[in-house]
């Protein structure tokens, strides 16, 4: 029983939620309504490692929970014994319109489930569950309950305005800039184009101009457009009807559908396909679409915020990009600047992190960052900007015994940055990518990074793994890319960026030159 | 789980990521509840509650089909499409044709339980 609810008359609510502490921050916590047991039992299973569950098993207890509990989360079964799914998910949104609520449906073709997608609704999910994919969208729901709802808050002073805030830092010029404009065009029902390395904060670009918006009640959206190949984006933005294509097995609604009324953020947007370039484009000229494979028109009131890192006036002369498409999207711009143009933000942005990090990693006793660290933290030219500049603070606040941080705790790559000492070449593209053994050192260079006590060993390792697969598909297309592009599932515009990227020759069209070659 | 038993739910056994005690206390749930609800259903139909029958075969489908998406399950499906048009003789038809299927499925579900 919940202690503080009135749960007496309906005896099915489960299972009390017990809070599970990741240092001292809140585990997200899930809510599953559903009158068999055995899918209860499954879905708290599953979503164990990355939540605090409670259940229900009536629409009542449900909304009960709800009521008195903080979610992040729900799984709501379609029919229920006391009420239909779908007047308790209208309740859910009369309570909290931000809470990301996903259907569980035994059939596919439910018009209720549609129906619940018109109206907000997270997604929906066929039974019989499987536990990875029900992992999986769970996580992505308690993402956008985060990006929806954690608010963002802007400071240019030494203290944090909320501790539950993310914030938004800095009182360089540049910052400042970014701030006003802000400030300015939040509330201005118009498209927005973010710009900036990645890092740079352009998630919190979008929520900030979301949450100072004319729709902060609506839903907030984000599509990761480089995240999924062409066909797939173009249904998850404009949804498909059944037998649209060889899978659809059922109508889908899409993003901008799903959206009506709130704001879609659209991240990588030059990651987009020439198809979905031209559809995404109607929908800002005049908001109107049709599903793929649908003839009605559809109308939606959604705004845009795009982000991108890309170069998109270069692609529009190379042709990769429209040009109209670039024009509407770019009536505002705000271009955020990398954190080795604004070193005297780091000293602000080490003490907010450390702050943060002595709280949820639980260390009380640490007392702050010697002054030669924070010189050579504000040497490093950071090529991963602020997420980077985290996750060292995070990882030098783990490592340090003592109450100070010190530079011997401190990434190799940091202390090069001072010192002029030789370092060792870190990059997978110059020590670890052994032709005679494509693909074979990636445990080495894992193993070599983690007692570097590198923080960037998710990107690292990803880049050695994305150069080698696309070298072994360029070499069995003899170099076509279009084909390769088709192979790896990616757009032949973001194949031929990380072609550059990872500095590939195609010579003739044939043969692959690898650095170093 | 006997080998035969993992064979015979093997596409049960990899929705739950292969978790042999998570599908076994699933089983133990559902052998101790499908048989209720099947008599539920029966009565249901032999009242002629065409509504009532539409939700409790629903919710019968709902149990079964983590272990089975086929067979009975699929039977299941027409009966409740009938139901929900108000055709009882169909209805009644498919009971009887698919009841036999839907205890023999409850039969292995309960092995699963009991081998455990």
């Amino acid at each position: 029983m919940i202690p503080g609810t009135e749960l007496e008359s309906t005896p099915q609510v489960e299972s009390e939620a017990k809070p599970t502490r990741r240092g001292t921050s809140r585990m997200p916590r899930v809510l599953i309504v559903d009158d068999d047991r055995s899918i209860r039992l499954l879905a708290e299973k599953a979503l164990a490692p990355i939540a605090d569950i409670m259940t229900a098993d009536t629409a009542e207890s449900g909304l009960k929970l709800i009521r008195h509990h903080a979610f992040d989360a729900v799984l709501l079964d379609i029919v229920l014994p006391d009420q239909n799914g779908l007047a308790l998910y209208c309740e859910i949104r009369e309570h909290d319109r931000r809470l990301p609520v996903i259907f569980m449906t035994i059939e596919a073709t439910s018009q209720t489930a549609i129906e619940a997608m018109q109206l907000g609704a997270f997604d929906y999910l066929a039974k019989p569950l499987s536990v990875d994919p029900l992992r999986d969208l769970v996580e992505k729901a308690i993402d956008q309950r985060k990006i929806s709802s954690v608010p963002v808050a802007i400071s240019a002073e030494d203290e944090s305005i909320d501790e539950s805030s993310e914030l938004f830092i800095g009182r360089s010029g540049s910052m400042l800039d970014v701030f006003k404009a802000i400030g300015r065009v939040s509330k201005q029902d118009v498209p927005v184009l973010v710009r900036g390395e990645s890092g740079t904060g352009k998630e919190l670009v979008a929520r900030a101009l979301y949450q100072y918006s004319h729709r902060s009640d609506e839903p907030f959206l984000a599509v990761n457009c480089a995240a999924l190949p062409d066909n797939l984006l173009e249904s998850e933005l404009f949804g498909h009807e059944k037998g649209a294509f060889t899978g659809a097995e059922t109508r889908r609604i899409g993003k901008f559908e799903q959206c009506n009324g709130g704001t879609l953020f659209l991240d990588e947007i030059g990651d987009m396909a020439p198809s979905v370039q031209a559809k995404v484009l109607r929908v800002l000229q005049d908001q109107r679409f049709e599903r793929v494979g649908g003839n009605n028109e559809l109308k939606t009131d959604v705004r845009i915020i795009a982000a991108t890192n890309r170069p998109l006036e270069q692609m529009v002369a190379d042709g990769e990009y429209r040009e109209d498409l670039l024009y509407r999207l770019n009536g505002v711009t705000i271009e955020l600047p990398p954190l080795r143009d604004r070193p005297g933000d780091v000293a602000m942005l080490v003490q907010h992190f450390l702050n943060r990090a002595k709280r949820d990693l639980n260390k009380p006793d640490l007392e702050g960052i010697s002054p030669d660290s924070l010189d050579l933290l504000t040497a490093y030219d950071w090529p991963g900007n602020v997420r980077q500049l985290r996750a060292v603070i995070r990882r030098c606040v783990l490592d340090s015994v003592m109450p100070v941080i010190v530079p011997d705790v401190l990434p190799k790559e940091i202390l090069g940055a001072k010192r002029s000492e030789p370092v060792e070449p870190t990059s997978p593209n110059e020590t670890n990518f052994q032709p005679d053994r494509p693909g074979t050192m990636l445990p080495d260079l894992v193993d070599r990074l983690l007692n570097e006590k590198s923080t960037n060993v998710y990107a690292e390792a990803v880049e050695y793994m994305e150069r080698y697969v696309l070298l072994r598909v360029l070499r069995e297309t003899g170099g076509n890319q279009s084909q390769a592009a088709e192979i790896l599932g990616i757009t032949r515009g973001k194949l031929r960026d990380r072609i550059a990227t990872y500095n590939i020759v195609l010579e003739s069209g044939v043969s692959i030159k690898e650095p170093g070659q | 789980m006997t080998d035969e038993q993992k064979k015979r739910f093997a596409e049960a056994l990899d929705r739950v990521a292969g978790d042999c005690d998570l599908l076994t206390a699933m089983a133990s749930m559902v052998a101790e509840d499908a048989p209720g609800v099947l008599n539920d259903l029966k009565e249901q139909v032999a009242d002629n509650d065409m509504a009532a029958v539409a939700s409790t075969a629903h919710k019968l489908k709902g149990m079964l089909s983590t272990f089975e998406t086929g067979g009975p399950v699929l039977e299941l499906e027409e009966l409740i499409a009938d139901a929900r048009r108000g055709n009882s003789e169909q209805v009644s038809a498919a009971l009887d044709s698919c009841a036999g299927d839907i205890e023999k499925l409850v039969g292995e579900i309960t092995m699963l339980e009991e081998v455990a």
